[in-house]
């Protein structure tokens, strides 16, 4: 048997809100759950491995929006596994969106298609 | 805290115990990721199937996020004449695997049994359930699967029929 070992992120979110004070993930009591959502105008993902942080400005009566979109690839032939994880951070308002999508190796995705998540 | 750390597990037996299965998964006639009694290649038009596998997304390690979106795919095609099917079911309703609720054979070829989807290479969302990680063990429903063969299948019989790989994937926040 293999145990994973515990998730190592490349980038832990941070918000800003709009009387400056920050949220670090680290910080964060609930996860994202606990970011005062209406009150934030800047997420950002910072790096913890020496690759650029990313950062998506929240307009105004926007949503922020962030999650690891996590992946378990099963061989079901060998005991071979494989994980990936891409980060996203955005925002989405009525019928707009934004969303920065952040693979491994810091390549990204910037995309305003409501459906991309 | 923080982020967790999850696994694919598989459940089995009449009470149910949740296992590793990342360490491979056979479709089989028994309640086992390991077994090799073997689902037998129709001798003629139709499909047979597998019996069924409950896996899961479950954690491990606990954090103090949220898992929604759950969603199942294949990594590739699979040869012709072999299909993987699965449905959503909730934890709670888990049935153990047994030759009675193994998916009718059914007489023509490329058939899904009833209650099921047909796997594909794009992602299909199976629950999208908001469940935090502070619990170690299942988040979530089950993504039930089964195997099909069906009298197009030309690979013939053997122990270890390579499968396209199963993908599990869900987003955390």
């Amino acid at each position: 048997m293999k145990i994973q070992n515990r998730v190592e992120d490349v980038y832990q979110w941070c918000v800003v809100y709009r009387n400056d004070v920050l949220l670090h993930e680290e910080d964060a009591t609930q996860g994202f759950a606990s970011v005062k959502q209406e009150q934030v105008k800047l997420l950002s993902l910072l790096s913890l491995a020496g690759v650029p942080s990313h950062h998506v400005a929240i307009p105004s009566c926007a949503t922020p929006v962030f999650f690891r979109r996590r992946s378990i690839e099963l061989n079901p032939n060998t005991n071979e596994e494989a994980y990936k994880t891409v980060h996203c951070i955005g925002w989405k308002r009525g019928d707009e969106a934004t969303y920065l999508f952040v693979f491994d190796g810091s390549s990204t995705l910037l995309t305003d298609n409501l459906q991309a998540v | 805290m923080g982020a967790a750390t999850c696994q694919a597990q598989i459940g089995t037996g009449a009470s149910v115990s949740w296992a590793n299965v990342e360490t491979g998964c056979t479709f089989n006639l028994a309640d086992s990721a390991t077994s090799t009694t073997p689902v037998a290649i129709p001798t003629a038009t139709g499909t047979n199937f597998s019996w069924l596998k409950n896996l899961v997304i479950a954690v491990t390690v606990t954090g103090t996020t949220a898992i929604t979106n759950r969603t199942v795919k294949m990594g590739s095609s699979p040869s012709t004449g072999l299909a993987l099917f699965w449905k959503d079911v909730a934890v709670a309703s888990y049935v153990q695997a047994a030759t009675g609720n193994r998916p009718t054979a059914s007489g023509s070829n490329g058939a899904t049994p009833a209650g099921y989807t047909a796997m594909t290479t794009s992602a299909v969302q199976y629950d999208n359930t908001s469940h935090v990680t502070s619990a170690s063990g299942p988040n979530g429903d089950m993504a039930v699967c089964v195997l099909g063969v069906d009298f197009t299948y030309v690979g013939g019989a053997g122990s270890a029929i390579a499968l396209p790989n199963i993908v599990l994937s869900y987003d955390e926040a």
